[in-house]
Parts: structure tokens; sequence; C-alpha cells
């Protein structure tokens, strides 16, 4: 316990109320969506080295899901104005692309031969990337308002 | 041990296969074979010791969590054993990749490199953080772990 005490984080007027993005319930959040980032990262770009050409559909939009999945931790990690904003919106990208890839490979089977993170709405990963979007838009509103009353308090 | 050549990578063998290597060895007889099936029967061990230890850090992590308590030293502890053993797994499925057929190299080290990294990144995002939101990310890890453990079982066989 005494290590912990040893590095303090910096004094709480300089770092940004933001921050709040990656503490508490949001460092789990966080810790999911760094373990997604990782994990599809490292099965698109398996997929798109060694047999892209089966399914050029689904693993591009692998690589996509990745993609947004790195920017929405890296947002969360920063937890600044700016990267709230991001990370808003890589949630919304995130949902949507879940819904439309979901979709997508009902109506066009023969393009999701082999599947991606999203196809089926998520089912090979326990339909955490369907649910994750929307926790991720409840805890940023959350950490937004929270954000907005502290100043509020403090102008007036 | 460290310094002992592989072998069948003697440095006079080069890339030209060496006789003595236990693979091309003709019908050398049960001693290749039979050091075979010891090293799986290690292996299989180690997979069950891994599997061990990735359930007790999640269950562990799980009624942390529940109990609304930071990580202590002891899980903290479990975490860093876990990656410890992550660490041998890479070293050991290096060290015997020769033994095993058609086993894709990016495939499986992907998979072995990705748990590391999960695991590293999830031990100090745990270390940082002073609620039960510390297991938590614990608990997330130790599930994913566990998922590619299985994986990386399923594809060495």
């Amino acid at each position: 316990m005494a290590l912990r005490n040893a590095h303090p984080s910096p004094s709480p007027a300089k770092r940004s109320p933001y921050s709040a993005m990656h503490t508490g319930p949001g460092r789990a959040l966080t810790a999911v969506y760094g373990i997604f980032a990782l994990s599809a990262t490292a099965r698109a770009g398996y997929q798109v080295i060694r047999e892209f050409d089966v399914a050029p559909v689904a693993y591009s939009l692998s690589l996509v899901a990745a993609v947004i999945y790195i920017v929405a931790t890296i947002c969360l990690v920063i937890g600044s104005r700016a990267s709230h904003r991001i990370a808003i919106a890589s949630c919304i990208v995130e949902f949507v692309g879940v819904i439309a890839v979901g979709i997508l490979s009902f109506t066009h089977p023969e393009d999701f031969a082999k599947p991606s993170v999203w196809s089926t709405f998520g089912i090979g990963y326990g339909f955490i990337p369907l649910v994750l979007p929307l926790i991720g838009l409840w805890w940023l509103s959350r950490v937004g308002r929270s954000v907005r009353a502290g100043q509020q308090e403090r102008s007036a | 041990m460290g310094t002992d050549p592989i072998l069948g990578r003697e440095g006079k063998c080069g890339q030209v296969q060496c006789p003595i290597s236990p693979r091309i060895a003709p019908g050398s007889g049960s001693g290749a074979a039979g050091a075979v099936i010891r090293l799986e029967r290690v292996f299989t061990v180690f997979t069950i010791v891994l599997y061990a230890v990735t359930a007790v850090l999640t269950v562990w992590s799980i009624v942390d969590t529940i109990r609304n308590r930071p990580a202590g030293k002891m899980l903290l502890g479990v975490a860093a054993l876990l990656l410890l053993l992550l660490i041998v797994q890479l070293v050991v499925s290096i060290v015997a990749f020769s033994s095993t057929h058609d086993v894709d190299p990016l495939l499986f080290f992907g998979y072995v490199i990705t748990a590391i990294l999960v695991m590293a990144l999830a031990g100090f995002w745990a270390f940082a953080e002073l609620s039960r939101w510390g297991p938590g990310v614990l608990a997330a890890a130790g599930l994913t772990v566990a998922v590619m453990i299985e994986r990386m079982d399923q594809i060495w066989l």
C-alpha cells in the first residue's frame, strides 16, 4: 500500500474533470474497451494477412471495428473534454455499426461466409459488442452531466 | 541450458535437414516418440495449471467486486502469477514449435501475445484503481484470458 502513496495522482486542480471517464465503473469500461481493441486488432490483423480473399467484406468490417475500439479506448484513457466528445461519437458509430453489420449478415450471408467481430450482432463475442456502446453512452453522458453540474456549482 | 543448441539446429547442419533431428529420423524407434508423448503430457498439465490460475483470478476478482473491495496485494499477485505463466507458455511454445505440425505460428502466437498484453495492461490498470472496479478489471481480463487459453489449446492440437 505504501507503494501506491509514493506516487500520488496530479493535483485535482490540474486534472481535467473529464478524467472521471476512466475511474470507478469507467475503469472497468475502459478495460473492456481495451480488451476489445486488442483482440479485435489481433483477429482482424490475422484475417487480413492470411485469408483476406475469403471474405473481404467481413474482414474489412472487422478492421473498421478494431479501429473504432482503439479510438474509444484511447479517448477513455485520455479523459479530456475533446476526448469525451470523440468517445461519444465512436460509441454511436459502434452501435450503428453493430446493428448495420448484424442486419447485413442476415440479408447478405454470402459476404459473411467468415464471421467478422460484428456479424450477427456480435454473437461470437457473447453479444458484448451490442451492449458495450450502450453502456458506454450511458456512462459518458453520466460523466458529462456531473462535470457540467460541477462547473455550475463553481460559477455560482 | 540456455546455451545448448536445439537438436537439429546445430551450426554445421544449417538449413539442411540434420539427420539426427528427431522429426526426420526414419523409424528411430520408441525413444523419440516416447519423448514426444511425455512432452505432450507436460503441456497438458501446464494447460490445466493455466486454467486453474485463471479460474482462481476470475472468481476471486468477481467476489471482490461484489464485496466492494479494492484489488489487494494477494489478488494482484495472482494476476502477476498468471502473467508469468503466460510468458512461460510463450517461451515453451517457441522452443517446442518445431515438434508440432500444421500450426499457423501467426494464429497461435497472436493469441499468446494478445493474452500477455491483456494481462499486463489489466494488472497496471487495476493497480491504479482504488475502488471495487480494480477487481472488476481483473475479472474481465481473467474471462478473456480463459477464452484465449481454450483457443490456444484448440489451435495447438
